[in-house]
């Protein structure tokens, strides 16, 4: 049995609207292993988001196999789907999406209605909130952080249910260098501690984290 | 973190949409609530009413019979005196009396201090041939009144007949050719005809009257009379109950030879107005009830499509609102989707929420509605559009009410919200992200 943790092979993607056919991505194999930090880097565009969207678990590809942690998602009911995310994935985005009416506990809490039988959720959530250095702001809302906090606060979220694999979209797209350095240290902290991180970003500046970087371009991978 | 934390904190944050949601809710219970609560007062109202008019009936019933009975009483008794050994047997059968006692027993009775008679008419009957016309006949020898000495003088009730005049009923007169100023002769006498009564539908019709003296004089007994009919008649310082018994017992001690009959349709007039006075008494309280179930009636039919309309329009509300929430927080339901929040506990979410909107809109809308009712019912029950009085806040309670109206809100609230929280679970978290 592979370790690789997070498995795509051969993956195409193809949007289909009124004003026809978009390739966002075609043919495209990645894998990444425990402990791996790996970026994604290219244009607007060329299928980044597509591809971490699939990899999660959330879009369907049309062709090609993806795996996680062994296991095949798209195989899988809606609902089981669902659990598997819930287990192994933890995602990271541009826009943050926390709820502005939840406390920053409650918002890193939030990720726990996915397995709502996890014990000791609540001390974990303690925990991840003072490793990313927001003890001082639990009590606050997303309104009262600036944007560098409240990425911080995503990544707690993302990872409080303990997941393999942590998926991020342009994390420090809406942040300035020194809260994007932050940001990326706490990824590259999580694949220090055995966990895979699948980073896509067109910011020339993540380059130095990662421990691979894989380039795309209209949809294929030219780089790896 | 709870689903139902999670919904407190949306709904705080999101105070106007739960605002609004909660407002047609307290609409839709509120007006319900107020129309069967003002349902029931008009009811409690009614039965009280029903109750106090019925008393009310029963005591102005029992007044008019009063009145009735009083207003006889001053009238007094209308009695027919004959004489003791009248066998009353052949009185009734042939229709006279064949006993006769003096005339002047009659203004015996009319002088008397404890018999109080107000018209005394001593009289002479017979049925009989009328050998000259060839007809039978009631004739009746009357004098007029007796005169009353001792007590100042009432207008006569009968116009007595003189002595040699008739006065005759319209079918003997018809019959017999009997004209007004015509002599006519009866067992040998002459008598002018005075007058011709005018058709009673009685044996009036077929009577002849004339002077007692002359009556006396045909049939040859000088101061005789075989009836007398006392008119008005009571006892004074005598009980109403008694008042007949004592008017016997003194006549019979006045003149000893002699037997006391009430007339039989004075004392039916008695009844009868008794009994009209309870008879109109309660048609007016079954009128009176008519009325308040016309009004009830008026309501309910009211109450029975516009609380439809306003429940089915509020439900609607709710949804709409409901919509515009799931609307709101696309994003959230991307990234709970993406975090591996299932379908179901989205639903659960939004459910939640609509539960809490219908719990909260139905207990403020059963307070308002509720007190708005019973201001409603006080003021009506003071403007006297409804006599009585206020049914008030404890009876109009009914806690039936109370707990329908705080089970069904929450699962309609749910009902209408169901949709709009599909529509969420079913949101695809790719496209809400990848929008984002």
């Amino acid at each position: 049995m592979s370790d690789t943790v997070l498995k795509l092979q051969n993956v195409t993607k193809t949007y289909r609207g009124r004003a026809g056919q978009v390739q966002a991505i075609e043919s495209v194999s990645l894998a990444v292993e425990p402990g791996e930090f790996v970026s994604v880097q290219g244009p607007s565009g060329c299928g980044k988001t597509t591809l971490l969207l699939i990899a999660g678990g959330l879009l369907r590809p049309d062709a090609g196999q993806v795996a996680l942690d062994g296991r095949h998602p798209y195989d899988l009911a809606p609902e089981d789907r669902a659990r598997l995310r819930a287990d192994l994935v933890g995602f990271v985005f541009q826009r943050f999406h926390l709820m502005p009416y939840l406390t920053v506990l409650d918002n890193v809490l939030v990720a726990s209605l996915a397995r709502p039988s996890d014990d000791g959720v609540r001390r974990r959530a303690v925990d991840l909130i003072e490793h990313v250095g927001l003890g001082p702001r639990t009590y606050h809302v997303p309104g009262e952080l600036s944007t560098g906090e409240r990425q911080r606060v995503a990544i707690a979220r993302a990872l409080l249910n303990q997941p393999k694999v942590l998926l991020a979209d342009e994390p420090t797209g809406n942040l300035d260098p020194a809260s994007g350095d932050v940001v990326l240290q706490h990824l590259a902290d999580f694949a220090e501690a055995g966990g895979a991180v699948l980073l896509v970003t067109h910011d020339e500046r993540a380059a130095r984290y990662p421990h691979r970087t894989v380039r795309m371009a209209s949809g294929r991978i030219r780089e790896d | 973190m709870s689903i139902w934390r999670l919904i407190a904190k949306e709904i705080l944050y999101r105070r106007l949409n739960f605002a609004l949601a909660a407002l047609a809710v307290l609409v839709a219970v509120g007006s319900l609530v107020a129309v069967l609560t003002l349902l029931k007062g008009h009811d409690l109202r009614t039965e009280g009413i029903a109750e106090v008019q019925a008393k009310k009936a029963g005591e102005i019933g029992h007044n008019l019979q009063d009145d009735a009975r009083r207003i006889m009483l001053g009238l007094g008794y209308n009695v027919l005196i004959l004489h003791k050994e009248q066998d009353l047997g052949e009185f009734y059968t042939r229709g006279q009396a064949s006993k006769t006692f003096p005339e002047s027993y009659g203004d015996v009775l009319a002088q008397s201090d404890i018999i109080l008679v107000q018209h005394v008419l001593p009289s002479l009957h017979r049925r009989m041939e009328w050998p000259e016309k060839q007809k039978r006949v009631i004739l009746v020898g009357a004098r007029g009144e007796a005169q009353r000495g001792h007590v100042d003088p009432k207008k006569p009730l009968v116009q007595p007949v003189s002595p040699g005049e008739m006065v005759v009923g319209s079918v003997l007169a018809a019959e017999a050719g009997l004209e007004v100023g015509q002599t006519v002769t009866l067992l040998g006498r002459e008598f002018t005809v005075v007058k011709v009564h005018d058709r009673r539908g009685d044996e009036d019709d077929y009577t002849a009257w004339v002077h007692l003296s002359d009556a006396q004089a045909m049939f040859d007994q000088p101061g005789e009379v075989d009836t007398i009919l006392a008119l008005s008649c009571y006892c004074a310082n005598t009980s109403a109950d008694k008042m007949l018994e004592e008017i016997e017992k003194q006549v019979t001690r006045l003149l000893p030879d002699t037997r006391v009959i009430c007339l039989e349709h004075e004392a039916a007039i008695r009844r009868a107005t008794r009994a009209s006075a309870g008879q109109r008494a309660e048609e007016f309280l079954a009128l009176d009830q008519a009325g308040h179930e016309s009004l009830r009636a008026e309501r309910a039919a009211l109450a029975a499509w516009v609380i439809p309309l306003v429940v089915v329009g509020c439900i609607v509300w709710v949804g709409l609102m409901a919509l515009g929430n799931v609307r709101a927080r696309r994003p959230e339901i991307g990234i709970l989707r993406a975090m591996g929040v299932r379908g179901g506990q989205v639903v659960a979410i939004f459910l939640g929420r609509a539960v809490m909107v219908g719990l909260i809109g139905a207990v403020i809308g059963y307070a308002i509605g509720f007190a708005v009712a019973a201001v409603w019912d006080a003021r009506e029950a003071g403007e006297g559009a409804l006599t009585g009085g206020p049914a008030g806040a404890a009876a109009l309670f009914g806690p039936g009410l109370l707990v329908a109206v705080l089970a069904l809100a929450p699962v309609l609230s749910a009902a209408a919200s169901l949709v709009p929280a599909l529509l969420a679970a079913q949101e695809d978290p790719a496209v809400v992200l990848r929008e984002e």
